[in-house]
């Protein structure tokens, strides 16, 4: 059931699912008066659990002057949340996308939000739902698995901005891409020499998108800054004892220095304070031999410590 | 999103992990949650570490060893170890000492002796390969010759003296590091007299690396 708080407890939840339900009837009983017949017995099935039944009756009152009562589209909704939970709450489910459908038809015809105190936990319940997918997705998510993170995290914003006025994505969606891109990274790195390749390539692509947006930019730069420069310095390590592999791996680890080189330059563009982004631009420029970088970062690092 | 800072270590894996498993919290958060300005929980995301490794070490490393290898050492039969000095750069000294651990070059035990200038002007000892770095350094030049120029006054000295791109007075061969566009790489630069006073050879494959 939808209607216990996201924070409740889990031991706590049956105790107030009950209750909720107990709440959920008597408001149920006391609208009924105002129901159409066929809203009425869809009620009368869901609350017997005959929920493909119940959305039956939902289809034929929507298809007739039933359809203009906010109620009959919330009681869809729910139907429909139910149904999600009974399936065995499956992420590739559209259920929850049906029901959000619904519970938007239903707040465009309830004008004055009477309903808001049963649409708002069932939005909340498909937000949460949607989240924990995220989770589960990022924590699953490997360069050969289709991109389910972001597609749970498209349904949860889409969520979200029925339930949040002005909503922004923005800040969670670039923390998403950024923990994603971390796990690869340090996949990548665990890895080295034993493909590391392709777990590089998706924290390069998960950094890379979170840094197109402006939300916590200068984060996603210098992360995927430290990261490209590291690999660099992993790929030269794991060189082969031969003149030619050492010689090609310098050459590829420039590769990655000069990219990490510029991302750092476009950090401290962002964030001219951040000393941590001239230490790091020092040490990448060490490894380039720019030596008029290496002290332009050290001026710049004195500067910002007070000429320590 | 708050951002208070870089932190010096990173734990963004076991985050991950620890996230997927926080399945009552309300929005993708890092703990401990602060309010962002949209209402979400969002809080620092702490950064991973930059490698610090001396990579021109390692470059320099992986050159000696090769170069150590493949080389031709005339008199290696009088030798019972393959003795390296390594002097003023401690970071390569310590890349070769981990590198060679347990390891033989031209099936004798290597030895690595870091020193610094002053010091190696005092060895008394003769070595299979020497190498001074900081030899571009002005500051260091002086010292560095010096002490160079001590060592190599005692008598009878056969070991292959490598800089790491100076031309000081003694040196037989110079690893000097090249940046061409993007590219970074070793090349070699050889006083030849020197060289073939000692008998000394490079390798083809070294001979292949010379600076244009």
């Amino acid at each position: 059931m939808h209607l216990a708080h996201p924070q409740t407890p889990r031991f706590l939840r049956p105790v107030m699912t009950g209750w909720v339900i107990c709440v959920l009837l008597v408001g149920w009983t006391e609208s009924i008066k105002a129901q159409g017949p066929l809203t009425r017995s869809a009620i009368a099935l869901a609350e017997a659990g005959q929920l493909e039944d119940a959305e039956y009756k939902l289809a034929a009152a929507m298809a007739g002057p039933e359809a203009q009562d906010a109620m009959t589209w919330y009681v869809h909704a729910f139907v429909l949340k139910e149904r999600y939970i009974a399936e065995g709450r499956r992420p590739e489910s559209n259920l929850r996308q049906q029901s959000l459908a619904s519970a938007k038809a239903c707040i465009q015809r309830d004008s004055n939000g009477e309903l808001s105190r049963w649409t708002t936990p069932l939005l909340e319940f498909l937000a949460e739902s949607h989240l924990d997918d995220v989770k589960a997705a990022i924590s699953a998510s490997s360069p050969d698995s289709p991109p389910s993170a972001l597609n749970q995290f498209a349904a949860y914003s889409d969520v979200q901005a029925v339930l949040t006025p002005n909503w922004n994505e923005d800040a969670e969606w670039v923390l998403m891409n950024q923990q994603i891109g971390e796990k690869a990274m340090r996949e990548a790195e665990r890895l080295e020499k034993m493909g590391a390749g392709p777990w590089f390539a998706m924290g390069v692509h998960h950094y890379s998108i979170a840094a197109q947006r402006t939300t916590d930019q200068e984060r996603s730069l210098f992360n995927l800054a430290v990261h490209t420069y590291n690999q660099g310095v992993r790929e030269f390590k794991a060189a082969e004892d031969d003149l030619d592999a050492v010689d090609a791996a310098l050459r590829q680890a420039a590769e990655h220095w000069q990219k990490a080189s510029d991302l750092l330059d476009a950090t401290i563009e962002k964030e001219p304070e951040n000393p941590k982004a001239y230490e790091a631009l020092a040490i990448v420029s060490t490894a380039l031999l720019n030596q008029d970088r290496i002290n332009w970062c050290k001026d710049h690092i004195r500067e910002l410590r007070g000429g320590e | 999103m708050n951002r208070t800072g870089h932190s010096p270590t990173f734990h963004g894996l076991a985050m991950v992990l620890v996230l997927g498993v926080m399945l009552s919290s309300k929005a993708l958060s890092h703990c401990p949650a602060k309010p962002s300005p949209t209402g979400s929980h969002v809080a620092e995301m702490a950064e991973p570490e930059i490698d610090k490794s001396p990579v021109w070490a390692m470059i320099y490393g992986r050159y000696l060893y090769l170069l150590g290898r493949e080389m031709f050492w005339p008199d290696i039969d009088r030798l019972d170890r393959f003795r390296i000095a390594v002097v003023n750069w401690p970071d390569l000294a310590k890349d070769l000492g981990d590198r060679l651990d347990g390891r033989a070059i031209a099936g004798l035990p290597v030895e690595i002796t870091p020193f610094d200038a002053q010091g190696f002007g005092s060895e008394k000892s003769d070595f299979t390969i020497v190498f001074v770095g900081g030899s571009l350094e002005a500051e260091e030049e002086r010292a560095l010759s010096d002490g160079l120029g001590r060592w190599l006054k005692k008598a009878n000295r056969t070991a292959l003296v490598i800089t790491d791109g100076a031309a000081l007075n003694g040196h037989d061969l110079a690893f000097k590091r090249m940046k061409d566009g993007t590219g970074l790489s070793l090349c070699l630069q050889t006083h030849e007299a020197s060289l073939s006073a000692k008998t000394l050879e490079l390798p083809l494959h070294f001979l292949q690396k010379l600076c244009p």
